[in-house]
């Protein structure tokens, strides 16, 4: 049996909403995050990640005020990051409530960042997060939430980045994200034969059977879900409407997510005899 | 006056702790000065991140002297996480540095102990506790119940007596809790433990107020 396994909502923000986009891109409105955090905290999260997902690339962070409100009422784990750059950022975001924090372009550009916040923080709080894409046949690492390619191959920087002291790694696969089509099982496989760190899988996960799937090529100690759970909310019912149109994305990409008919219940439920799991 | 003091030495996850305290009506207070800790009904000493740090903040705040003193009133203590583990006499953490020595053992390392690994290994992630006694601030937790553990190393006391749970990572038994005299110290997170750490909260509200 798998180790124990965390099954952990993604959130992303912009402008204070939840968006979710396809590949990292065309971002869509969803709603008020709290309304879905409220119901992921009830429903039996493990942890909740929020990422601002416009911060690197403004050079910004507004998740500040969100983080605090979340953390009055919620009591899980609260993984934050996006744009966050230095020690004193860091710092700022540990005092509003987060528990943990992670980075990606601020990393991928200044290597050492790792290894200074990891020696001052702990290596349970810095975790590092990875935007994979794939060209040829091999992964590279993406910066600025997908915007921007770089040469730096996903194997190396794998490597690297443990060795650099963090605690925990986030892979991103891009071209599965927001699909509904399944983790990348390559992707899987090579990262568990990499590092030997915990890491976070996450990126287009549509069904339960996507979940099993994946656990046959690595031991991750999370899972985070975006597109999965939060259309499956609105189909629901379970928030207001959607303050910008995107219901055309839901009608057609209904094959893709089991919309309304999965949520965090039925995947742990799904999952409690193949992993280790919380049941509330 | 507070009820609770939540013991600021500049590290660790305060704003939870807080949090989770205003939650079950505790009021409380983010504080490293002796006189409002001293007059407070309980205090926290949370924490994450390095043990030798964490005693350097404290030696350079004078607070090592205060929790010393608040020790002999018998008020409740609670420690969590890394707080636990700096009531201990010792950890081998970065090639071993002292701490408070409240309580007889040592703080050893997951990676060497679990996995055979010399490098830091993080066991994070929720975790069944096993409840081992009666009578402290567990009771209303149920028996095993899921809690929320992120650390590196973990206590191993002198005297397996005072182990309150039990907790498994790779099947190995390790202490993931204590009660040593008016100490109760938690290896896993309870405000982020959901529901069921709350009652841990709870308790100390219920504890607190029985011993007006």
């Amino acid at each position: 049996m798998s180790k124990n396994l965390r099954i952990i909502p993604k959130i992303d923000i912009k402008n204070f909403n939840l968006v979710k986009g396809v590949h990292l891109e065309g971002l869509r409105v969803l709603g008020d995050p709290k309304v879905f955090i409220k119901h992921y905290y009830d429903s039996g999260a493990d942890e909740i990640i929020y990422h601002d997902v416009v911060a690197s690339l403004y050079g910004r962070n507004q998740l500040e005020k969100l983080v605090s409100r979340t953390a009055n009422n919620v009591f899980l784990p609260l993984t934050v990051g996006g744009g966050i750059s230095s020690i004193d950022g860091i710092q700022n975001m540990l005092a509003s409530g987060a528990d943990r924090i992670f980075a990606n372009t601020a990393f991928i550009k200044n290597p050492k960042l790792i290894n200074e916040t990891v020696k001052y923080f702990g290596s349970s709080t810095i975790v590092a997060s990875i935007e994979t894409i794939k060209k040829n046949g091999d992964y590279y690492c993406s910066i600025d939430f997908g915007r921007e390619e770089t040469q730096l191959k996903l194997d190396e920087w794998l490597v690297e980045i443990q060795d650099r002291g963090v605690g925990e790694i986030i892979v991103t696969s891009i071209d599965q994200d927001g699909t509904g089509r399944g983790f990348d099982l390559k992707l899987a496989e090579k990262i568990s034969k990499k590092i030997y760190i915990p890491f976070i899988i996450n990126g287009g996960f549509g069904e339960l059977s996507h979940f099993d799937e994946v656990l046959n090529y690595c031991e991750p100690s999370g899972i985070a879900i975006g597109s999965l759970l939060h259309y499956g909310l609105k189909t629901n019912n379970l928030f207001s409407d959607l303050e910008e149109g995107n219901k055309d994305f839901i009608n057609k990409n209904k094959k893709y997510f089991n919309f309304g008919k999965i949520n965090l219940k039925k995947i742990k439920n799904y999952l409690k005899n193949k992993a280790q799991i919380r049941m509330i | 006056m507070y009820d609770v003091a939540i013991i600021n030495f500049e590290m660790g996850n305060l704003y939870s702790v807080n949090s989770a305290c205003k939650k079950v009506g505790l009021s409380s207070i983010i504080s490293n000065e002796e006189n409002i800790i001293l007059e407070s009904k309980a205090i926290i000493l949370p924490g994450v991140g390095s043990f030798s740090q964490a005693m350097q903040n404290i030696k350079k705040k004078k607070l090592d002297d205060i929790l010393l003193k608040f020790f002999k009133t018998k008020k409740p203590i609670v420690g969590i996480c890394l707080g636990m583990q700096l009531f201990f006499e010792r950890s081998e953490e970065l090639g071993g540095s002292d701490g408070l020595g409240l309580i007889e053992g040592e703080v050893i390392p997951n990676g060497k102990t679990f996995f055979k690994q010399n490098n830091d290994i993080l066991n994070i992630g929720w975790n069944s506790i096993f409840l081992k006694k009666e009578n402290n601030l567990l009771k209303y937790c149920a028996n095993p119940s899921q809690m929320y553990f992120i650390h590196s190393f973990f206590c191993n006391p002198k005297n397996k007596k005072i182990i309150t749970s039990t907790s498994k990572i790779n099947n190995n038994v390790f202490c993931s809790s204590i009660n040593y005299r008016n100490i109760e110290c938690f290896q896993f997170h309870p405000e982020k433990s959901g529901i069921e750490g709350l009652k841990i909260y709870s308790s100390l509200k219920e504890k607190i107020n029985s011993s007006q």
